[in-house]
Parts: C-alpha cells; structure tokens; sequence
C-alpha cells in the first residue's frame, strides 16, 4: 500500500519498521547510519540493511447508481443493498484510520470524494450514498478511467456493482486498475429475481435503464435469461480471476454481514497465502 | 312497454362487445420494470381464443349494465298508463258557455253554440257532462246529476234545446270567480265513486281583456282538473265604449269618457247626447248641437263635455258610433232626485249664539244634489206636536209626558230621533221613548277628560269614519258625562265606549225606528263635540242614514244586486221596480231587499213611504271592462297556474300528438332514471367483483375486459 502515514498496512517502500525486509550495498550518499556493521565485521562488505515500511490503507469505493440498481423484488432495492454495504466498508476502515474514498457513478461519475482519512470523512461518503438513483445506464467506462487517472498511489479499488453492462468495457479498464497496482475487489449485486426470474404471467417487461418495453413470457424466456445471465456472470468472474481482482457475487437476499464476513475471510486467506509476512504486525515491533 | 326513442335499442348489440374481448383477447395486464432486458427475448403476444367463459357473473353483469343502458337511452314507459288516461278512462266533463255582453258581437254566440255542438257529439256514454252559462256568474243549464239521469240517447239533445233557450246577456265577465266555482260543482258531482275519473272544464269564450281573471291569482288550481278554453273568435277588432263620467255640475256639464281598445283599427268616432226619458226629447237642431267629433288613439281614452245638457233632462243617454261593435255604445245618466229632509231642533239658544248647539246644528246640515235640508227649531216649545212626525229630531231638552208619548209614536212609526244626553234626565227620556225598563243612570265624576273608543265603525252613521285615517277619536275630549249602570235593553247596540266601557252612543231601536242616545253634551262644559271634525261628518251622515240618500249618483252597473233599502229608506212594503225593457216586478222593502240590473238603461222605482207615493231611477251601465274586447292571451291564464293545454298542441297532427302524449307520460314516469341507477348499482358490483377477481390472480389472469 503506498499509505501517507504509518499504519496497519504493508507498505510497498523501504522504511523505518522491525521487519527486515533485505540487503543492499552501500553507495556513496547512503546514510551510513543504515549500514548493517555486524556484516561489515563478518564480511568487511558494506550493507545497508533495509526494513520494510508500514502504511496506512487507501481504499477507494465505486458505486453504481444506475437506475438498473433501483429493481429490487423484495422490500429493498439492489441500491439500497450496495450502498449499505459500501457504508458498512466505509466506516470499518475509517474505525482502522484508513483513508476511505467514494465514486458514485451511473454513466458518468456523479459524485467524488477523494481518499482521505480525516475528520468528517464517513459523515460526507455516506451523504453522497444517501443521493438517490440517477442517469440511466451503467457504464463502467468513464468512471474506472477516471479512477485510474485520478489515484496515481497504489491502494484497494473496491467495485460495488450490479456489472449488467457488456462485459467488454469491464474488461479492459479493471486491467487498467489492476496494472497500475490496485488491489481490485468486486462486489457484483444482484436481486434474487434477476438470477431465478421467477415471474409467473406474461408482461411488459420495461428495462429500467433505456425504458424499452419487451413482451416476454416468463415461462418460455426463463430457461434462456438463465443460461444467458449464467454466462454473464461467468464471463466476470473470469475477468476478475484472470486480474487478480476478488469477485464476489453477493444477492441482496442474502445479509450483509454474512455477506461481508465471507469476503473478508476470504481476502484474508488470499492475502495469506500470498504474503510473505505476516499481514498484521503489532505497532510494539515497530522501531523508529 | 314502450319506448319514447326505440332507436337507441341498437345499442344492445354492444352486448356482445363483453363477450368478445372475454373470449379473445388476453394481453399483458401491465408493466413490469426490469433492471436491463439485455438477458431478455421478446415472446410473441398471445392472442388465445378461450372456448370456455371463466367469470360468468362478471360476464352478465357487465352484459346487464349495457342492457340497462341501452334500455335508459331509449326511454321506456308504460303504455297500459296512456291507455289509462286516454282512451278509456270516461271524463266528467263541465261545458262552460260565456253568455256575457262581450258575446253579443256578431258571429260569437253561433260559434259558441257550434263548438257546445261538435263537444256534446264526442261525447261517450260513460261521460257525464255538465252544461253552463256564465258572465260574472255560474249558472247551471244542465247538471251532471240531470245528464245522469236522462237517456243516453236523448242528453245532448237537451243539452241542446237549454242551449238555445238562453242568449248572451248584459252582465260582465268574472271567470277568476267563475273556473273556481266550476271546479267546485265539478268536484262536487264527481263524488267518491268516480273520483278517479279524469274532470275537465271546457271554457267556450272570446277571452275579451276584461274577463277579470284577478281571482285565479289566490286560487290553488287543483291537480285532478284540467282546463281547455276554446276561444270564438270576433270578426270585428275595433270597439269603443262610452261612459259617463261624475254627475252634471252647472260648470262642465256632462262629461263622456270614450274608450278605444288596442287593436281597434278606428280612431274617430261621433258622440251624442240624447234624452230619452220623461217624454222631453231633444229636438234636432238640439241633437246635432250636441254631437261632438272624437279622436281617440287605440288603447287610449278621451273625456269629452256636453255643456248643454244640463239644461235639458233628467237622465240623459249618450251614443257612441264609429265603431264596429254595437253592444256598448250607449251609456245612460239619470240626474239625482233631490229629496227634503226636514231636521228638527229642540233645545234653547238663538242661531246667531256661538255659545248655543243650535248655532252649530243649523250650520251642520250641507245641502247635496241628492237632498235638501229643512232645518226647524222648536225653543219655545210652540211646535205643534204633529211636526215630529216629519222628520229627524234632535232633542237637548227635556220632554213632556204628551211629548213623550208622542215621540214614541214616532219612533215606532219609523222616525229617527237624537238624544243629546247633557243630563240624566235626558237620558232617562230616551229610554223612555222606547218604553224599555230605564237603567241607573247617573253623573260621571269624571278626572280630566274621557275619550270616546270602542266606536262601531260597521255602523252606517260611522261608515264616513271607517278609515284608518279617519277613524281617531282620540282628540274629542268630553269632560262630562253619564254613567248608564246596569244592563241595556235587547234590542240597543252600543255604538261608542267611554274610558270605563262606559256606553257614550247607544242605539235603541223601537218599532221601525230608533233613538240615538249620546250620554254627553255636545257643547260648552260637557264637551267639544261641536267644535270637533267629527261632528258635521257624523251628522251628514245620521241624515243620509235617515232618508236614504247616501247613494250619489243614482248609478250601477249591469250585475249589480241594487240594495232598494238605499232607496226606500225606513219605509215598508212593495217595491215596483221597472226594468228598461219595460218589465215590471215587485220587491218587497227590506234590509236585504234588492233588485238585480240585468240590463243597461234607466231603472224604475216606486214606492210608498211615511210621505206617500215616492219614485226614484237609477242608471244601469254596461261593465266598462266588458267593453275591452281586445283578446287576452291564453299565457296570462296560465301563468296563473290554471293548467291549459298548449296552444301548439292542437295544432299537431294525430301522430304528433300520439308522439307528445308518449313523451308526456315518460317524462311522468321517469322509468329511465330507475334503469340508470340499476345499471350504475350493477356498475359498481361488476367493478368490485372485478378488483376482488384480478387481486385473487393478478398474477394469473390479467383481463382487460
């Protein structure tokens, strides 16, 4: 994490902590305070003995506000669901004095909160969760652009989403993010009915989005909408697999804690058996 | 059953409409909002055809509602009612015939008696008809109880002879009296048992302007009885009338007003005078002297003089020509017969002592062209007894025994005679005049003042005085007077109260006349009497009261019920009266005696009175308002709520009217109101039921029928 101040988090840069983090030969202009002199006694070679360097978090949460967000079959809508969930982020990593930061977007960005950690942070993101559904369509496009344009530090990209949009675009600007250093989580929200499409009479179904008005009947459509939604979905995770993001599918009758319990879990299986140290380091083995 | 706009029947073919879209359409009920369609496949529609009707209640309904609908805007009624009313139901019918003086215009009467015709040939044999005359009056030709009575065959045909017996007369019109009474004898004959018979009155008249309508105005016109009024229409338009206006004064001579109508195409007419009474004919160089030329605009009315005439006759006749109705173009005059009235006085003072109620009674007594006032005073007590029997006495001293008795006898041969109560001797005397039992009579102490009240303005000697404005008695102050104490006789009417109820003007009758007693002083400490404005009005009239002159000038109209009591005064016996044409009946005198002026012309009476044979004539004039023959609109009836059929009605063809009479008896009954609040009843349900199925399978079976 390339964080400002100290913090929980691994730093990508050398710094002040107790982990060793490795050797490297003394230059001229090195700070001979750093030269490793238990070496230098064994071996008569100069060392300058680096430590790894501890940071802060800066996670930064895209939301979809698209109207295809606003369905919901039960008593809320998917919305409701992903802004919870993008609170419920939001104010874990403000309570670990993390910096959180906030895109709202529809097809454009609506709304930005740059990362910070500061006083009244949480209070503005989740002022800018409460804004109702606007714009129209989803169009992860502009508002991953203008992430990756925007955040030049390294930090966690989390995409809270209903991703019913082609898969191409996802595609190509999640690599942009995750090329650029980002670690990715996806959270991808969807309605119990969008996935079953349990409707019983024939209707005009009305997207939405653009508002056009298809007749469709259920009984003869579902068997299609299914495998077409199955591959869908597919097709993310498989991008999201093959970025290294985190996927997780999360249906909004399902609840949130157990939902976000299971995300943690699993980031904290991957981050260990990916690290090379132990994520979690206590403050007291820190050294100036 | 039927219908007032069967066309609108068609519309029962949109029954089917239900049925249809029931059987064969079944699209989406609504819109589902979906997050994206991208994942979507539009289905075909699908348009099924059911062989099976699945909600029969909501089917019939709906397929009632539009029935119903169909069946309001055609507008059903009952026929059987119509029949009912129409056709079957027998009518009680009264036939009313103007026989009025307006109806002496050429061609009216034939009309009349040709529409009773045509009206007794419809006649059914279960009609009951009833025949009548009338002018200002109803007058019964034939009762329904005698058309009941008679044969069937033989009704009509003597409806018809009692027709022509009778012809239009002289009286004037009052139908505002008349449709009432007729209404009542209608009503009358109906009787329970045929109470549901459908009455009518038919009115055969010209309708002339002056038909006195007025009366309808307070009348509430039954429901049951239905009025058709069938005009005879004149075929002359322009007549005026003449009549006599005031009396004949040395200044102006005779004044003549002339009277136009309307639509009278005439503006000029002649006018004459001639007398034709008494034998003293104008002679013709005199005639042409008093023929004038008038102009007289339609609707409007000129007042010309006969200087002259004055000096020629006692009644006077004046013709009119230039017209071209004759029955009203003679109007007649007869100057007032002045008649002596002897007035005796006794009592003290000298005519020329102001202090004196001689003084003021000998200055009371006014002079009119209808009589002539002799007054006598008797101070010394020399007047031969005799004289009391010749006139009004007024008595303000005290009596002898012989003058007494004497008085007596007078008054019950019919004299009037006037106690002035200045003490309680007087009083006494007059109770004893009358030979009734005398009360206490004693002196008032009297505080102040006391005021007449209570006054008996129904009494002729008040009638001068009845009149709010007139009638304050209240500033006569009487400052002495006589308390009569215990009861009066039966045959006394108090005619005037003291503070007390005190009786101040007592009327005791004796044999045919009477004594007037007034328990008050005329004058000096006794009161103001003299001095007051009631005085000389209440004298004048005691004498007019006495000798029968209060009616000037001699004049009445035709229809009038002439009170010979006016004329005869206090006298008795038979009346001679002679008619204009000459017929001559007897009346006898009494208060209700009169004498019905049929006719116009000059009037005939003679009699003997306490002074021997006496004549008098009066004028008949024809009713001036029967003289305004301009038609009055049959709109102006009905606006006062008598129910007339429509005038364009009887225009209308058999169909026409079929078609009307339909639309009458479903604008009665109203049947579509009741269809209509069915179907929305029906409406409602059907919407309910609908709700409570669509909510019971929204999901399963959206229906747009």
């Amino acid at each position: 994490m390339e964080g400002c101040f100290n913090g929980l988090h691994r730093s990508p840069f050398h710094g002040f902590s107790v982990e060793f983090s490795e050797y490297r030969q003394y230059t001229d202009g090195d700070d001979p305070r750093f030269l490793d002199w238990k070496v230098a006694a064994r071996s008569d070679r100069y060392y300058i003995k680096l430590f790894e360097d501890e940071t802060n978090l800066r996670c930064n949460l895209l939301v979809d506000n698209s109207r295809s967000m606003s369905f919901g079959s039960l008593d809320y809508t998917k919305a409701d669901y992903a802004k919870t969930l993008a609170a419920c982020l939001a104010w874990a990593l403000t309570q670990q004095r993390d910096a959180a930061g906030l895109v709202v977007f529809d097809e454009d960005v609506e709304d930005i909160i740059p990362a910070r950690f500061r006083h009244g942070q949480l209070r503005q993101i989740l002022m800018a969760l409460e804004k109702a559904e606007q714009g129209s369509s989803t169009d992860l496009t502009k508002p991953l652009d203008r992430i990756a344009g925007q955040v030049r530090k390294r930090g966690l990209v989390v995409l809270i989403s209903d991703l019913l949009a082609p898969i191409e675009g996802l595609d190509r600007n999640l690599g942009y993010l995750a090329a650029a250093g980002h670690e990715l989580v996806v959270f991808q929200i969807l309605d119990p009915q969008e996935l079953n499409f349990e409707f019983d009479s024939p209707a005009l179904f009305q997207d939405l989005e653009t508002g056009n008005e298809v007749y469709v009947d259920p009984a003869s459509a579902r068997k299609s909408y299914q495998e077409r939604l199955q591959k869908h979905l597919e097709q993310v995770q498989t991008t999201c697999e093959k970025l290294g993001a985190i996927y997780e599918l999360c249906t909004t009758d399902r609840p949130l804690e157990v939902a976000l319990s299971e995300f943690m879990l699993r980031r904290q299986r991957m981050k260990a058996g990916a690290a090379r140290v132990p994520q979690r380091r206590s403050p007291a083995g820190r050294t100036a | 059953m039927s219908f007032l706009a069967p066309l609108y029947l068609a519309g029962l073919a949109a029954i089917g409409l239900p049925i249809l879209f029931h059987m064969i359409r079944r699209t989406p009920k609504g819109k589902v909002p979906f997050s994206t369609l991208m994942f979507l496949e539009a289905s075909p529609p699908k348009v099924t055809s059911r062989s099976k009707i699945e909600h029969w209640l909501l089917l019939l309904l709906r397929a009632t509602a539009i029935i119903l609908l169909a069946l309001a805007f055609s507008r059903p009624f009952m026929r059987q009612s119509e029949d009912q009313t129409v056709d079957t139901e027998s009518k009680r019918r009264a036939i009313l015939v103007d026989v009025s003086a307006s109806m002496r215009r050429d061609g009216l009467w034939e009309q009349a008696t040709q529409k009773v015709d045509a009206l007794l040939k419809d006649v059914k044999p279960d009609d009951s008809v009833g025949l009548f005359v009338f002018d200002n009056e109803l007058l019964p030709l034939l009762s329904f109880e005698e058309w009941s009575g008679l044969k069937a065959g033989h009704q009509a045909t003597i409806a018809q002879e009692r027709l022509n017996e009778v012809s239009p007369g002289w009286m004037g019109t009052n139908l505002g009296a008349v449709l009432p009474e007729a209404v009542t004898a209608v009503q009358d004959e109906a009787g329970e048992k045929t109470a549901a018979r459908a009455t009518e009155i038919v009115v055969i008249t010209d309708l002339q302007r002056g038909s006195r309508i007025e009366g309808l105005q307070t009348y509430e016109w039954p429901d049951a009885v239905t009025v058709d009024v069938q005009l005879v229409e004149a075929m002359t338009t322009g007549n005026a009338s003449v009549q006599v206006v005031g009396s004949i004064d040395e200044k102006s001579g005779l004044r003549v007003r002339i009277e136009n109508v309307a639509d009278s195409p005439h503006e000029r007419f002649n006018v004459q005078t001639a007398s034709n009474l008494d034998g003293d004919t104008i002679s013709a160089t005199e005639l042409v002297a008093m023929q004038q030329e008038v102009h007289v605009p339609p609707e409007q009315n000129r007042v010309v003089q006969f200087k002259d005439v004055s000096n020629v006759s006692r009644s006077v006749v004046v013709s009119l020509s230039g017209d071209d109705d004759s029955f009203d173009n003679q109007a007649w005059y007869v100057r007032p017969q002045t008649s002596r009235v002897p007035v005796l006085y006794r009592g003290n003072g000298e005519s020329s002592d102001p202090n004196e109620l001689r003084y003021y009674l000998e200055r009371a007594f006014l002079s009119t062209p209808a009589r002539a006032i002799d007054f006598y005073a008797d101070v010394d007590g020399d007047t031969p007894d005799e004289a009391w029997m010749t006139g009004l006495s007024i008595v303000a001293k005290s009596l002898s025994v012989e003058q007494l008795s004497m008085s007596s006898k007078a008054v019950e041969d019919g004299w009037t005679l006037i106690v002035v109560g200045s003490s309680v001797e007087l009083c006494e005397q007059a109770f004893e005049i009358t030979g009734t039992t005398v009360p206490d009579i004693s002196e008032a102490n009297v505080e102040g003042y006391a005021m007449l009240s209570d006054v008996d303005l129904e009494h002729p000697i008040f009638q001068p005085f009845n009149d709010v404005r007139l009638a304050d008695f209240t500033k006569l102050p009487i400052w002495k007077h006589r308390i009569i104490d215990g009861e009066l006789p039966k045959s006394s009417r108090v005619l005037a109260l003291l503070d007390g109820r005190r009786p101040a003007i007592v009327e005791l009758t004796h044999g045919n006349g009477r004594v007037l007693l007034f328990t008050f002083g005329w004058h000096d400490v006794d009161s103001q009497f003299v001095l007051s404005s009631k005085f000389v009005p209440l004298m004048n009239s005691v004498v007019d009261d006495f000798a029968g002159t209060s009616v000037e000038p001699p004049r009445a109209l035709v229809g009038d019920q002439f009170s010979i009591n006016t004329l005869a005064g206090s006298a008795k016996g038979e009346m001679i009266v002679t008619a204009p044409s000459g017929l001559e009946h007897s009346v006898e005198i009494s208060p209700s005696g009169s004498a019905l002026l049929s006719e116009p012309g000059v009037y005939a009476f003679a009699w003997a009175d306490r002074d021997g044979p006496r004549t008098a004539s009066i004028a008949a004039n024809l009713d001036p308002l029967e003289s305004r023959t301009d038609a009055l609109g049959l709109d102006e009836i009905r606006a006062l709520g008598v129910p007339l059929p429509d005038v364009v009605e009887a225009r209308l063809t058999s169909d026409e009217k079929r078609q009307l009479l339909a639309r009458e008896l479903e604008s009665r009954q109203r049947f579509w109101q009741w269809v209509i609040l069915v179907g929305i009843v029906l409406l409602l349900i059907e919407t309910w039921l609908a709700g409570h199925l669509a909510g019971g399978g929204a999901q399963s079976e959206p229906d747009t029928t």
